[in-house]
């Protein structure tokens, strides 16, 4: 049986912070941002690269899936944006991020997006939602 | 350090694969009976990088003794995982391997280096990274004159270390240094901001000094300062509450000199009041020297 393994791969220039629903979108350079911002950053991308690589059903499921529909009509975007809020505790609070052609897929990719805990908790003065750029690229071990 | 002299015999099996679960498995059980040895026999403090016994005393000799520069990272048998195994002698296997050496590492870049104390590393049969339930093996890629010792394995777990541009400690610095293992016990409780403080009185010039209390499994940790920076990596500790850890300044030179591109910065990496204890956790992991 094949392991197959995602990469996400995370474009710092892509980072953006928004303020609430409703205001313009400050765009936020991720050079100018504080140091303490890019670190917390880094870590959820860490944290999202291993819970979608994990072997365990769900993302076993949604690699599958992913490695299946790729290129297809009905398959992934080449690049996926999603926006992720985190509560002060370090756990995932609410992803967001364009459903795909399949309600499963979508499911499964917000299930494991929000099953864990990053490790440390947000910078309190940062800005939410993070959005994060990814690439999924899939490749056997 | 305490030393346990029983040799294991057919522990072959136990390194190979699965070996993460296996290990965290194998500590809970030799930690008590470590404990059950502690408090019945003699202990022998050796310095087994060396090759030189120390001393042997009595369990409370052995403490007070233990004071003296003793490394932080505790020699440990591996248990016996197989009941069964077949009488031939496999001799693509791995050799057996006797004793164990827990001790902390940290990543300083993206592509999988670490530094960590060289004595936690040094004449090891082999060598294996443990992070949250993960186990990769490590190779050396070098020894520093200094304790400390750079090691590599495939990919970084979690952060990198940040170190500062130019030391900014002074006297009575509140710092963090703790063992990889003791982190997930502090973590629960809600972390911690600082254990340890920056030591003026005993002027070193390769050296951190710290008043600390930390213990066994703390060699090679990285010591956080309040912005979250590395100011140095945990050797040994010299009395019952000073510890020595080689200063940023030399461990930033070492990797300078190995071609590692570490990240420097002098401004905060993490918010006033987060826990250093979760970005120790995010940043290090277990090393366990496998020896024969």
């Amino acid at each position: 049986m094949l392991i197959l393994r995602g990469t996400l791969v995370l474009s710092f220039g892509l980072l953006v912070f928004s303020p609430a629903p409703g205001h313009a979108q400050d765009f936020r350079n991720p050079e100018q941002a504080p140091p303490s911002w890019a670190q917390f950053a880094k870590l959820v991308k860490y944290r999202f690269e291993e819970w979608i690589a994990a072997d365990e059903t769900v993302a076993n499921r949604f690699r599958n899936w992913v490695i299946e529909h790729s290129g297809k009509e009905n398959g992934p975007p080449p690049t996926l944006v999603v926006r992720a809020w985190l509560n002060p505790d370090g756990t995932v609070e609410r992803v967001n991020f364009p459903a795909f052609n399949d309600a499963g897929a979508t499911e499964d990719l917000r299930t494991i997006l929000k099953r864990g805990n990053v490790g440390e908790a947000p910078p309190p003065e940062m800005l939410q939602p993070l959005n994060l750029r990814f690439s999924l690229n899939l490749r056997k071990p | 350090m305490y030393v346990q002299t029983l040799l294991a015999r057919g522990l072959r099996g136990d390194i190979g694969r699965g070996w993460g679960l296996k290990v965290h498995h194998s500590a809970s059980i030799v930690g008590r009976a470590a404990s059950a040895t502690r408090a019945k026999l003699p202990v022998c403090m050796i310095r087994l990088a060396c090759g030189i016994v120390i001393g042997c005393a009595l369990t409370g000799l052995a403490l007070r003794e233990a004071a003296a520069q003793v490394p932080f990272s505790s020699f440990q048998p591996v248990r016996q995982m197989e009941a069964a195994k077949p009488l031939a002698r496999d001799v693509d296997s791995p050799p057996a391997v006797s004793q164990r050496l827990d001790g902390t590492a940290f990543f300083v870049d993206d592509l999988g280096h670490m530094l960590t104390a060289r004595h936690a590393v040094a004449d090891c049969a082999r060598i294996v990274i443990s992070k949250e339930g993960r186990a990769v093996a490590a190779r050396v890629v070098a020894l520093a004159a200094s304790d400390i010792a750079l090691i590599k394995v495939p990919r970084t777990l979690g952060l990198a270390a940040v170190f500062p541009r130019a030391s900014a400690s002074v006297a009575n610095d509140m710092v963090f240094a703790e063992a990889y293992d003791r982190l997930k016990p502090m973590l629960a409780h809600g972390g911690s901001l600082g254990n340890a403080f920056v030591d003026t009185t005993l002027r070193d010039p390769e050296h951190l000094v710290l008043r600390s209390n930390v213990t066994f499994g703390t060699s090679g940790a990285p010591v956080l300062d309040s912005r979250g920076l590395v100011e140095g990596v945990v050797s040994r500790r010299t009395t019952i509450d000073r510890v020595l850890a080689v200063d940023a300044a030399h461990a930033k030179s070492f990797l300078a000199a190995h071609g590692v591109r570490f990240q420097e910065d002098d401004r905060p990496q993490m918010s006033g009041t987060a826990s250093r204890a979760h970005r120790a956790a995010s940043i290090s992991a277990r090393v366990t020297c496998l020896q024969q």
